[in-house]
């Protein structure tokens, strides 16, 4: 009788732990996520909130609102979340509008100036969207001057913005991006602006040691795709500021190049 | 005895789904630019992918994905002067 038995656990048993193995085998031997073509991958849908000057702000309004509830139930403090909020808007506003002007200012009152990585970039986008401008005009061009040029003619890098969905803002805290939050790819440029405290800031940050925040939503730039963008801050606990990051492309669609 | 070579399976296909989640396991992979060096761009792959990364460090602008076995990876700017990397396949 026990024999018996014990024949009947070993068969099911058996039966389980080839089960199991099935599974198991299903799950380690399924397609990679990268292995999908981008084809497979549906396209996001068009954006239904059209950028214009007139409604920037009210379209950066409502995304950072979203964004501020993420962040305090992400434990940034409700003084910092507050502090970022003015911050984002005015960058927001400033990358829709191509207002350089504005973003200046912003900078010039976080004693952010502009830097290498500016001169680096200007001399990389000159042989790309730029290249119409004629010589001696950007030739006599300060850094400064080549970097507005650029940043307030968007559309010749393709990468003005036409629409936005700020009903599908997310916002979140910390410095790292996952793959699967990238959508399988990313694409990022830092800010162009040197800040005090930059490197060290920058290394904090990445350490997780002091507040990092970001907002993302999809945008729909100039004869784009519609693609998911990311904004991220940092916070500078001597400075008490919240300066400009890094602004991330999300996803395998054709992406602008952006300043940041 | 019978019920002792259940045993000796369960642990034997326990220790088989370990190591090939152990070949599974995810890599960062990270660009460093400047000095002190500050970390320009980072991307974790897993699930049998491998890094595929771009990274300028004088635009500091980068670009990562996570490649397939039999896929090979392509990096870049593209004609908008955008950094780009893409996984191809291997023909």
């Amino acid at each position: 009788m026990a024999d018996r038995l014990n024949i009947r656990l070993a068969v099911a048993a058996a039966i389980a732990s080839g089960a199991l193995a099935f599974i198991a085998y299903q799950w380690f031997t399924r397609p990679a996520p990268a292995l999908r073509a981008s084809s497979q991958i549906a396209p996001l849908p068009t954006p239904r909130e059209r950028v214009t000057p007139e409604h920037a702000s009210d379209l950066a309004e409502r995304v950072v609102i979203k964004a501020a509830k993420q962040w305090r139930d992400n434990d940034i403090t409700p003084e910092l979340v507050q502090a970022l909020q003015i911050d984002a808007q005015v960058t927001l506003v400033s990358l829709m509008n191509d207002d350089f002007e504005e973003y200046r200012e912003l900078m010039a009152s976080k004693n952010a100036v502009l830097g290498e990585r500016a001169a680096g970039l200007a001399e990389h986008f000159r042989d790309f969207g730029y290249k119409d401008v004629p010589g001696p005009q950007w030739d006599t061009m300060s850094v400064e001057e080549r970097y507005e040029y650029m940043w307030t003619h968007s559309d010749a890098r393709r990468a003005g913005w036409e629409r936005i969905d700020s009903k599908r803002t997310i916002a979140g805290s910390g410095w790292y991006l996952t793959v699967e939050e990238s959508a399988k790819s990313v694409t990022g440029v830092y800010t162009a602006f040197q800040f005090p405290g930059f490197d060290a800031i920058m290394v904090r940050a990445e350490r997780g040691e002091i507040p990092v925040a970001w907002m993302q939503f999809p945008v729909q730039f100039t004869g784009r795709p519609t693609t998911e963008i990311r904004v991220t801050f940092v916070y500078s606990p001597e400075g008490e500021q919240w300066y400009p990051l890094r602004v991330e492309t999300l996803g395998r669609m054709s992406k602008p190049p952006l300043l940041f | 005895m019978k019920a002792n070579r259940v045993g000796v399976a369960f642990m034997v296909l326990g220790l088989a789904m370990v190591a090939v989640a152990a070949g599974n396991a995810a890599i960062t992979c990270e660009i460093w630019c400047g000095n002190p060096p500050v970390l320009l761009g980072s991307i974790t792959c897993t699930d049998r992918t491998y890094c595929c990364q771009y990274g300028n460090c004088s635009t500091w602008q980068y670009a990562g994905t996570c490649c397939g076995q039999g896929q090979d990876c392509d990096t870049g700017v593209d004609d908008d002067g955008n950094p780009f990397a893409n996984c191809v396949v291997n023909p």
